[in-house]
């Protein structure tokens, strides 16, 4: 508990964390600009455009909607018979709608979904940039070597440092979002959208500030195993590059699944990530495939993202015990 | 003597790196009092050691006593009797150093008054706001040494602590651990230059190629050897064999010959002239604690063949 406090002081003097988490917290003022900019009604002037618009598709409709629906209808029969199924042309649904011509806003309750899986970027990259300097410049300057004489067991030294760099983690991911939906608020209300806080959105600030947390976590891990920032940095990116992106990404079959991306978008929107996949069958005619639609639920991306975590803290604790410093 | 009665006790201590021995069977006896000089050139064990000891590097085995406490199982048990400087001082840089001091005495519990009581009995207090990158050498050696004093500890250990000061930094350095061993700690200082450590200490052990080499008092180690004699002659090989014959010890040294652990160069020019050999000069060497290291510790530099005698030097 000393160690832990002791800890605490050291991160809060750390002059360029507090920088990190300051321009992190200062970021998601940036949101309230995109949110406004999403949340714009239409001008008067592109009212009436619209209204003009959609008056004319009317009309046309009325002259030569009924051949349309003709000529769709044919093309629907012909193809069938070729292809010896029944195909869905969606002829029934021709006809011009009103709201295609007269464009509205989302919803917040969604809007703030989707900015926050591009924002989680930015809470994800100070995190760990948090979680790495805190725990690399030390090995650095070589303080930690006089650290060592002070307080030699290294297991409590290692749990205190990780413990600070969680809650260090945790009260940044609060706060970073807990900012960004103000941001986002603030965004749709000056635009003159509504705002509609639900409890979804109390939700999404609680695992934001779980995932920021687990972030910080096994950027700290890293820096004890790796001892400096920039390749502690650089593995970390390395893996999202050529792990994520590339092997699990485009080579492993169904590895889209496993991509840290993928878990963590599911993880903070508290939506299902799609992701489509070739599923390919052996038919009497030859190879038929197919996308398949598959998701990652919210449920798997809090599992896979706490599992990697959990063995990139493991692999550091191993390293730290045993290895001279 | 228990080994409790001494303040640090290894028994064939051995580390390699890469399959080469950096320790390589060290027995190490550093008494509960006085300055220890720990001497040995360049690469001979002295850091890899002392990082031993402090449990920052794991020995291969052996073991190892610090206050009769078996360490590194025991370390925490001892660390707070047990200040050290190892290498260089190091600091957090951007932390002032009162702040750097002020971490360190929360992780051994020792009160806020202790941080203004170092950084007085260290000369720091003036400058102890400024953040630590700023600080000259002599300063962060300061430091360094107000941080060992936090704990009180009972045994100082000091890796090269003159390293790069001015000629007025190491007498205050030396000054500073004699007070210390005077106070009744006991001072372990590295040191690869012998005159720095012949001043302060009491006692010295000297290690080459990560073994001892010898030990004791200064008088002892220098008094073991003294009377070396050295001779000029024509012929420097063929009288090396008449001495050598006699059961002299002798080593080449340029053109000259050395006659170690021989009091009387009389006896040297009467076995030479007995063989018609005559000499052309002739002196005593000093036997100071320099000529004694260089003579030990001759063929245990970095990159030089494997030695065997572990005492005495080359047998010619
Ligand atoms: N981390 C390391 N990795 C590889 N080799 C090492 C390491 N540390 C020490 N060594 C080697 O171990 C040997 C002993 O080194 P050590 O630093 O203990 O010597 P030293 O007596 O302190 O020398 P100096 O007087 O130069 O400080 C050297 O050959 C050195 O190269
Ligand atoms: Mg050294």
């Amino acid at each position: 508990m000393r160690l832990l406090g002791v800890e605490l002081t050291r991160l809060r003097s750390r002059l360029a964390i507090v920088l990190l988490l300051s321009i992190g917290l200062a970021s998601t003022a940036l949101f309230a600009w995109a949110a406004f900019g999403s949340a714009q009604p239409m001008t008067d002037a592109q009212l009436a455009e619209a209204e003009t618009q959609w008056e004319l598709a009317r009309q046309d409709w009325e002259e030569t909607g009924d051949e349309q629906v003709a000529s769709c209808e044919e093309a629907e029969a012909a193809e069938s018979e070729a292809a010896g199924e029944e195909l869905d042309f969606g002829c029934d649904e021709l006809a011009p709608q009103r709201e295609w011509f007269f464009w509205q806003p989302p919803p917040f309750d969604e809007f703030v979904g989707a900015a926050l899986s591009s924002g989680q970027m930015i809470l994800c990259l100070v995190a760990l940039m948090v979680g790495v300097t805190f725990v690399a410049a030390e090995f650095a300057s070589g303080s930690i070597g006089t650290w060592l004489t002070f307080e030699p067991r290294r297991i409590p030294v290692f749990v205190s440092k990780i413990g600070a760099t969680a809650l260090a983690g945790l009260l940044f991911g609060l706060v970073w979002t807990a900012l960004f939906m103000a941001a986002n608020a603030a965004g749709y209300a000056l635009a003159g959208s509504e705002v509609t806080i639900a409890a979804t959105q109390v939700h999404t600030v609680a695992r934001a500030a779980v995932l920021a947390m687990a972030v910080a976590v096994a950027g700290a891990g890293l820096a004890f195993v790796v001892r400096h920032t920039a390749a502690a940095l650089g593995i970390a990116i390395g893996y999202l590059i050529g792990v994520d992106m590339i092997l699990l990404g485009a080579v492993v079959p169904g590895g889209q699944r496993w991509t840290l991306v993928n878990n963590i978008t599911a993880w903070i929107t508290g939506r299902p990530v799609s992701y489509y996949e070739d599923s390919c069958t052996v038919e009497a005619g030859g190879t038929v495939c197919d996308w398949v639609e598959r998701t990652v639920s919210m449920s798997q991306g809090g599992v896979v993202t706490l599992a990697m975590v959990l063995v990139v803290t493991v692999v550091a604790l191993l390293t730290f015990r045993h290895r001279d410093v | 003597m228990t080994d409790g009665d001494w303040a640090i006790v290894t028994k064939d201590l051995r580390k390699s790196y890469r399959g080469r021995a950096a320790v390589d069977g060290l027995d190490l006896r550093v008494p509960a009092h006085g300055v220890h000089g720990f001497l040995g050139p360049n690469g001979s064990g002295k850091t890899t050691t002392i990082r031993m000891l402090l449990g920052l590097v794991r020995a291969d085995s052996g073991r190892m006593r610090i206050f009769g406490t078996s360490v590194p199982r025991a370390l925490p048990e001892v660390i707070n009797r047990v200040g050290a400087i190892v290498e260089s001082p190091k600091f957090f840089p951007t932390f002032t150093a009162r702040r750097n001091l002020d971490l360190l005495a929360r992780a051994i519990g020792a009160p806020r008054t202790a941080v203004e009581d170092v950084l007085d009995r260290t000369g720091l207090r003036d400058r102890a706001n400024e953040p630590y990158r700023g600080y000259s050498l002599g300063m962060k050696q300061r430091l360094a040494i107000a941080a060992t004093l936090l704990k009180s500890p009972d045994l100082l250990i000091f890796d090269e602590p003159t390293n790069g000061l001015d000629p007025a930094g190491i007498h205050e350095i030396r000054g500073t651990m004699r007070r210390l061993a005077d106070e009744g700690h006991a001072v372990l200082v590295s040191s690869h230059i012998l005159a720095e450590v012949e001043q302060v200490a009491d006692t010295v052990s000297i290690i080459g190629r990560g073994r001892l080499l010898a030990s004791g008092s200064v008088a002892e180690v220098v008094g073991d050897r003294s009377g070396a004699v050295r001779v000029g002659i024509a012929d420097p090989d063929g009288a090396a064999q008449v001495l050598g014959t006699a059961g002299l010890v002798v080593r080449r040294d340029g053109e000259a010959l050395v006659v170690e652990g021989e009091r009387d160069p009389a006896r040297v020019t009467y076995l030479l002239a007995q063989q018609g050999r005559y000499v052309n000069s002739l002196s005593q060497v000093g036997a100071g604690l320099e000529s004694v290291f260089l003579e030990l510790t001759s063929g245990h530099e970095l990159g030089a063949p494997p030695h065997v005698a572990p005492e005495g030097g080359e047998r010619s």
